[in-house]
């Protein structure tokens, strides 16, 4: 099979969400001796973002997104160690996570999927996420977006909590912080301080790459 | 209740207090609830009559049609198949999807063979005490549709991506769920409650989440399945599922709107009941409403549409657009179809103001008969006084007097028929008129006793036993299953079908000219 034809079944594979397919053409095509980088970018990618016009489109619903994320995250497990350090994440550098007391992740599965296919590397920490842990992590990590997920109206008060925390320990100036998950909107983002609002994941990491230059 | 004795089945229908002479607003309020009476999490979320008795406080505070705490019961079921739920401090309680309860066939093999006991597993005990008195002030079977359910049990990602590759589980999931969860579970409410009537919440099952053609594959047929399992027992389920919410303006679709529709009305038993949910409703073109409902329309059937107000909206507000977003539904729907207004899932932190304003709005624009041209009413957002000292006044201390316990069928005609007694012509026509009529619902553990006496209705429940009824004189009698029943109401029995089953005995009627005159005055109304 010739490199750009392992590469389009790649594309094909993502994009159709065939995660199992996609994993193994990935696997194939290290063996072939494609370049990673060029995988990535030639193969898992582009199906990411196709996925995204047709999903503009009215062509694609969540379930497709959902399974195309999910061939995005088998296909660059394969490939992501193969990786030299620096190719992946030039964007920058996100964490992100639900909330305490929340539990939905639906939205940041996607929004994980977007981010990385939009060259950002993600670092999530999962749900039901305290104050504390992402203060934390941020220390840790020194991350340039903070990505907060919620989906009801009474967990996104945690949003407010945990900027003015990021306040608190001087962390606020060193990082963007944006907010997403149903009830959110860009009126509540501009009341607690948050520096965007993610209406859904394309929007996101439109909005993600402005605020970083990119 | 209409003219024909139809039995009306519609989220819409199920707003009633009292009549204002306008059109009426409900909510879905719980968190709003929750955080005016400042009710601690875990006891709103376990303690359903609680949980009523802040709502319907609430309710009275704003004025609404209906009492606000009512909520969508989405986890209750896998919670008592032994999920495992997290209590937030302040939220609702949600399952944790980190740990779904189905990941394999095998899990569901083991679910199998678990026997759950619905009247004492979880917080059905406490469900069952309030009498089903969670989502309106008719008893009413609180379930999870069969698709949210799924999710429950899955996982959004786990369940679609077995849908595509493993078909054939995730049918025999969905079979599950209908079958050995829902099916048992409305059956035990309805032995605790006598109700009637069950309403699913379905909020995963939307547009975009899911396609309408996906709808229509995975939804429709186990929400139908359902309908078709709990008949037997006498209940008659819908389900809210079919939502359009598309977010991005932009990629609003009137094919897929009236797709999503499509799947509504399936959903929902067939009746041409619309809702218009979560979406951007101040945005969407509601004239692509409009032509959806016009084949309905030409056939002199009047579409029953719950226009939403969206919670984002309410919340940010401001009141203008609040209002306007009122007025807008009142002046493309109220005329021609049977409008209601409904406040959806009013986020925590909602200013009083913003409902006050919406609720005032639907009583204004909408004092019936609508006017012809809403713009010549003067309208003026209300001020009033916080929830913290309206709740000391004698206003607020003076509950709604307590309504009469009215288990089954009397409950539910109530809620259609104690209006007419606000009615002049009524009043004035049948002040001295007298006459009784029983409906039986043969399978079911009460009956309903309708008296008219003095120009006014009385609706009481009777125990379906040989010896009350032996007892009981009546001018009219109608006595069937309770399935039979509501195919009777809602016209889905045809003349001669009805010939049928009275001839096999499964229909009695009695006194059927009496039992027009029940018509007759259902229509002052109406």
């Amino acid at each position: 099979m010739s490199v750009s034809s392992i590469l389009d079944k790649l594309k094909k594979a993502v994009l159709e969400g065939d995660d199992d397919l996609a994993q193994e053409l990935a696997k194939k095509a290290l063996k072939e001796k494609i370049e990673p980088l060029k995988i990535v970018n030639e193969g898992i990618v582009p199906g990411v973002q196709e996925a995204g016009e047709l999903w503009k489109q009215n062509i694609y619903f969540h379930t497709d997104i959902i399974l195309c994320a999910e061939a995005f995250r088998l296909a660059m497990e394969v490939i992501e160690p193969k990786l030299s350090a620096g190719e992946l994440g030039t964007s920058g550098k996100i964490i992100i996570g639900t909330v305490a007391g929340d539990m939905h992740n639906l939205g940041k599965i996607m929004v994980n999927a977007t981010l990385r296919g939009g060259g950002f590397e993600v670092i999530d920490l999962g749900e039901d996420v305290s104050q504390d842990t992402f203060i934390q992590k941020v220390k840790e990590l020194n991350p340039n977006i903070l990505g907060l997920g919620c989906y009801m109206s009474t967990t996104m008060l945690e949003m407010k909590e945990i900027i003015n925390k990021l306040n608190d320990e001087g962390l606020r100036n060193k990082l963007k912080v944006m907010i997403g998950g149903v009830p959110c909107t860009q009126e509540y983002a501009n009341e607690i301080g948050a520096d965007a609002w993610g209406k859904d994941a394309f929007d996101s990491v439109e909005k993600a790459k402005k605020l970083m230059g990119v | 209740m209409s003219q024909t004795g139809e039995v009306k089945k519609d989220l819409g229908s199920l707003i009633s207090r009292g009549d204002k002479g306008t059109l009426t607003i409900g909510a879905q309020c719980h968190d709003h609830v929750m955080y005016l009476t400042k009710s601690p999490a875990k006891k709103f979320y376990s303690d359903f009559t609680f949980n009523y008795e802040m709502g319907e406080l609430v309710g009275r505070y704003y004025d609404l049609d209906s009492p606000a705490g009512g909520f969508d019961l989405y986890d209750l079921e896998v919670e008592a198949l032994g999920g495992k739920l997290i209590y937030g401090e302040n939220s609702m309680p949600t399952i944790d999807f980190r740990d779904p309860l189905i990941k394999s066939p095998e899990d569901l093999k083991k679910l199998k063979m678990k026997k759950v006991d619905f009247h004492t597993a979880g917080r059905y005990p406490s469900l069952m005490k309030s009498g089903g008195l969670v989502q309106t002030e008719i008893a009413m079977v609180s379930f999870c549709s069969p698709f949210s359910l799924a999710v429950g049990l899955m996982g959004f990602p786990a369940l679609i991506k077995a849908m595509r590759k493993q078909p054939d589980f995730a049918h025999e999931v969905f079979k599950f769920i209908v079958d050995d969860v829902l099916t048992p579970s409305v059956k035990a409410q309805n032995e605790a409650t006598d109700a009637l009537m069950g309403l699913g919440a379905d909020a995963w099952a939307c547009v975009p989440n899911l396609s309408p053609q996906e709808m229509q594959k995975w939804v429709v047929p186990y929400n139908q399945r359902l309908e078709k399992n709990v008949k037997k027992i006498g209940v008659t389920t819908m389900n809210v599922s079919g939502d359009y919410c598309e977010e991005r303006i932009e990629k609003f679709d009137p094919k897929i709107l009236h797709d999503s529709f499509d799947v509504e009305i399936a959903s929902m038993g067939g009746t041409p009941a619309i809702f218009l949910g979560m979406g951007r409703w101040h945005e969407y073109p509601l004239e692509a409403v409009r032509d959806y409902t016009e084949k309905f329309r030409k056939e002199g059937k009047a579409v029953t549409v719950t226009a939403g107000i969206n919670a984002r909206l309410l919340r940010d507000g401001p009141v203008d657009k609040i209002v306007d977003t009122v007025k807008r539904y009142i002046d493309a729907f109220a005329r021609d179809h049977n409008l209601s207004i409904f406040l959806m899932n009013v986020p925590y932190d909602t200013p009083s103001d913003h409902i006050h304003a919406a609720v005032a709005a639907t009583h204004t624009y909408g004092k019936l008969p609508i006017a012809d041209n809403l713009n010549d009413i003067k309208f003026v957002p209300p001020k009033r006084e916080s929830f913290d000292v309206w709740k000391n006044t004698e206003d607020a201390k003076k509950k709604a007097p307590k309504e009469k316990e009215r288990r089954g069928l009397a409950g539910l005609l109530w809620g259609q028929m104690g209006k007419i007694n606000d009615n002049t012509k009524f009043k004035e026509q049948y002040a001295d008129a007298k006459m009784s009529f029983l409906y039986n619902l043969t399978d079911q553990r009460y009956g309903a006793l309708i008296t008219v006496e003095n120009g006014r209705l009385e609706v009481d429940h009777v125990k379906n036993d040989e010896e009350t009824l032996k007892n009981l004189k009546v001018d009219g009698l109608l006595a069937c299953s309770a399935g039979l029943f509501f195919d009777f109401s809602s016209g889905k029995l045809s003349k001669v079908a009805m010939l049928g089953k009275m001839l096999t005995g499964k229909l009695k009627v009695k006194g059927a000219k009496k039992m027009k005159e029940l018509g007759n005055i259902m229509a002052l109304y109406s």
